[in-house]
């Protein structure tokens, strides 16, 4: 796989991500996440993905499944109809963890300029706290012919400062 | 007539001699962030004139470049995967020079944003594999591995040190299916990070497994380090398909890796690989 950077940001201070000008030479988006949220939730916080300012305000368009192992035993979740969002609950540590502990994702979004069919999602990621984590493995789509030229990421309560996300271009 | 330098010197106050700068020595060869662009990092010589300008120049191509008296200078409109070595040189304003150093170590440009760092292939007898002074200019590190160990059995695992083994606590949950079940379970260890279950001697012949482990800010000193881990092999109808997720406590840098099977006394089988990339960002 031959990728190459498009962007980075680091947060210095506390806040939510967004990508505009998604450049449309690539054929799929890698996107590699560490990050960590502000929200208390001890079973760990959400990635968020908006696509084009898409948060439900013409219709809920995004679906997905996910898988969860938490180290005692293992349970999936889906909202195979629509959400508002691109979810991947239970992804990253929340405010109650200790510090330093972060997660990490790496999210795949596949054709993402293509304009003739939905975007494709993939997801792998998780956390471990030294008394608590989770694995998580999931996919879903953003039922749009759009090409995605602009991304949100959030999480719960907005990221921690010392967050950071990359987004790379997957070559054909 | 000749002249005599000497006294053409005390008679000409106004003729300055300029000293001439002495070769600069190369002190690294690296990837810019600038497609097709090589950083020829250098230091000025300690004893001779003071350089204006510094000269290097590509082979093949004779492409030249030049920087105003800071290290790198930074040779664009190469050809990525191409071999290049440099030659390099210090000038005065007036163009004095020693001339040009000796060629330096060859260097390939290679854009992408995964950079192959190193490569470990195994030969059945050797057990760590060593990554080491890990360039710290990368924003992740990745593993791909597509091994197996020489264990008398039918699977063995495969661990991680990263730096200073043993100084730190790892923890993981780990998401697994053998086929027929799922299950899920943690660790928590002195500094070693199981990174994947790897097909073993007893496996099927020409069975390898596959291990792709994801280091997020390795080079960070503030907080801990994640590991994310895919890994699967199968061996005659049985496997394992697994997810790892954890921390590694430390706040050093990574700067060194080693990846070693788990059971004693066991090394790489011959065929096995591990390359180490970075991950520009």
């Amino acid at each position: 796989m031959q990728m190459v950077h498009i962007a980075t940001q680091t947060l210095s201070a506390d806040a939510n991500f967004v990508f505009d000008n998604i450049p449309q030479t690539y054929k799929h988006l890698h996107i590699r996440i560490y990050g960590r949220g502000k929200s208390a939730f001890t079973d760990g916080l959400s990635q968020y993905f908006a696509c084009n300012n898409d948060f439900g305000g013409g219709g809920n368009n995004y679906s997905f499944h996910h898988v969860f192992g938490y180290g005692g035993g293992s349970y999936s979740s889906g909202y195979a109809t629509s959400n508002n969002i691109m979810s991947t609950p239970q992804v990253y540590p929340d405010s109650t963890a200790g510090t330093g502990f972060f997660g990490s994702t790496v999210t795949d979004i596949l054709d993402y300029s293509n304009t003739n069919k939905y975007k494709t999602f993939r997801v792998i990621g998780g956390w471990d706290k030294n008394g608590g984590g989770r694995t998580v493995m999931g996919g879903g789509h953003w039922r749009s012919n759009n090409a995605i030229t602009r991304l949100d990421v959030q999480t719960d309560g907005g990221f921690l400062a010392g967050s950071r996300v990359s987004i790379y271009g997957v070559i054909a | 007539m000749t002249l005599n330098s000497r006294s053409a010197k005390l008679s000409s106050p106004n003729i300055k001699v300029q000293d001439v700068p002495n070769k600069p020595t190369v002190t690294g060869l690296s990837q810019d962030d600038v497609n097709g662009t090589i950083d020829v990092a250098f230091t000025p010589a300690t004893t001779g004139g003071s350089a204006a300008i510094y000269r290097a120049v590509s082979n093949p191509g004779n492409i030249e470049a030049i920087s105003y008296g800071s290290s790198p200078v930074k040779v664009s409109g190469l050809s990525n995967n191409t071999a290049y070595t440099f030659t390099i040189k210090g000038e005065t304003s007036t163009g004095a020079t020693s001339g040009f150093t000796e060629a330096t170590s060859s260097v390939t440009p290679q854009f992408g944003a995964m950079v192959p760092i190193a490569t470990f292939n195994g030969d059945g007898s050797t057990r760590d594999v060593y990554f080491g002074n890990i360039p710290q200019n990368y924003k992740d590190l990745l593993i791909i591995g597509n091994v197996r160990s020489n264990q008398g059995s039918a699977n063995d695992i495969a661990a991680l040190y990263a730096g200073n083994y043993g100084a730190y606590t790892h923890s993981q949950v780990v998401f697994e299916s053998n086929g027929s079940s799922l299950t899920s379970s943690r660790t928590t260890s002195a500094g070693a990070a199981y990174i994947g279950t790897i097909p073993a001697n007893s496996a099927t012949t020409g069975t390898y497994g596959y291990i792709a482990a994801h280091l997020h800010n390795y080079s960070s000193t503030g907080t801990f380090k994640t590991l994310l881990c895919k890994s699967a092999y199968n061996s005659a109808g049985t496997g394992k398909v697994e997810i790892r997720s954890g921390s590694i406590q430390s706040t050093p840098a990574i700067t060194e890796i080693r990846i070693f099977p788990w059971g004693s006394g066991t090394a790489w089988m011959t065929g096995s690989t591990f390359t180490l990339y970075g991950i520009r960002g």
